[in-house]
């Protein structure tokens, strides 16, 4: 890490909105996920990222690992969130909102019923634009796990989620 | 055959070109395919806006904190460290101990009793006060300025919290400019930083607490800074 101390912050202020929103697919709350945010940005201004390393997909791994060393710690409120909700609050707008409140209320609990490490995998794919060895390099799986992972959540996203949403049978015809 | 983990890979340009095509082929031919295709789709951008929400938070203090310019604010507490400069820093920094000309509203007597007086205009270390961005060192003759934050009081005065090094020797304080000139508030004798550390002093909290104390708003930001640094008449 000879990077300088400024340069190390401007790296991670760039790289922050995609790493708090994993950490919130993680987390599944935003308290949570805010807690976890901070840890992992502490963690990489002590720390760095090796020489060489981009720094987004580095601090996807170290968030990942806080979590999970967090883990123990945590379970006692996991469980509390696996039998509710994933959050009270709804930020969307314009587009989906012709969904209305029940919909996306529905969409909180179709999340919050999706394993974390599906929610965190379809995040770095589907919202993070990694591809399935760049998700498998941060989440320390096989290529092939990511995949299941991703297929499987969509999928569960799909029988969860309001049909209204696209109008589209919930099966695969094949 | 098309399965759902198909149609996923093909969503996310995860299919060797050939089964990517036979896909396409395939949802061409079957609507219900096609559907299956389109409802995947639409799962993808529910996802992404309920994941997105939580871009609209405010992001938390701390974290803001820990990522403004230039540097992190973490730093041990204060311990018995003798607020006194050694005699020749304070020489070299050309200040005054128990310096008057503090600002009324910086009047605080147990800080003020440190070494803290003015720095005479077109002295060398108010020349690099009023030059140094924050986060750069600038050689004073031969000590070294360590800019640290700017930041402005509530009464619009700027101020500067700084590291100055001679030797082996060096002092860690906050100097204020009104009406052009640089005074410094306070200033407590502090063991160089070592190469790129940016916590060592164990006087920090007494500095960052005079710091909180008087700063209004935010630490500036790198262009807020060059221009108040540039309007020599800015400053109370």
């Amino acid at each position: 890490m000879a990077q300088p101390a400024g340069a190390l912050k401007k790296e991670i202020v760039a790289t922050l909105p995609s790493l708090r929103r994993f950490a919130y697919a993680l987390a599944g709350s935003r308290a949570d996920a805010d807690d976890l945010l901070q840890t992992t940005v502490m963690r990489l201004l002590e720390k760095g990222a090796p020489e060489g390393a981009d720094l987004t997909k580095w601090a996807f791994r170290v968030c990942k690992n806080i979590w999970i060393d967090d883990r123990r710690a945590r379970s006692v409120r996991l469980h509390a969130a696996a039998a509710g909700k994933i959050d009270g609050e709804s930020a969307h707008d314009g587009e989906r909102a012709a969904i209305g409140r029940i919909a996306l209320s529905e969409t909180e609990r179709a999340l919050a019923a999706l394993p974390e490490e599906q929610r965190a995998a379809l995040t770095l794919v589907a919202v993070e634009g990694l591809s399935y060895a760049e998700a498998a390099s941060a989440l320390d799986v096989p290529v092939g796990t990511i995949m299941s992972r991703i297929a499987r959540a969509r999928a569960a996203l799909s029988d969860a989620l309001p049909s209204a949403l696209a109008g589209a049978p919930r099966k695969a015809a094949g | 055959m098309t399965t759902d983990e198909e149609l996923s890979r093909y969503l996310d340009g995860e299919l060797a070109e050939g089964e990517s095509d036979s896909v396409r082929r395939a949802v061409a031919a079957d609507p219900g395919l096609a559907a299956r295709l389109e409802r995947l789709r639409a799962v993808d951008r529910t996802f992404a806006d309920a994941v997105r929400a939580i871009d609209a938070a405010p992001l938390p203090a701390a974290v803001a904190a820990m990522l403004a310019e230039p540097a992190p604010r973490m730093r041990p507490r204060l311990s018995a460290v003798g607020w006194r400069l050694p005699a020749a820093l304070a020489a070299t920094l050309a200040i005054g101990v128990f310096g008057g000309a503090a600002l009324s509203s910086f009047n605080r007597p147990q800080m003020t009793a440190l070494a803290a007086g003015p720095s005479p205009a077109g002295s060398r270390l108010s020349q690099a006060l009023d030059t140094a961005a924050s986060g750069s060192r600038l050689a004073v003759g031969d000590a070294t300025l360590h800019a640290l934050v700017s930041f402005r009081t509530s009464a619009g005065a700027l101020c500067r919290e700084f590291r100055f090094e001679h030797g082996a020797s060096g002092a860690h304080g906050v100097a204020c400019r009104h009406e052009g000139a640089w005074t410094v508030q306070v200033a407590a004798a502090a063991p160089p930083e070592s190469e790129g550390a940016y916590r060592a002093a164990s006087t920090d909290a007494a500095i960052d607490a005079f710091v909180a104390d008087i700063m209004s708003g935010d630490v500036l930001g790198a262009d807020e800074e060059r221009a108040a640094l540039k309007n020599r008449a800015d400053g109370g």
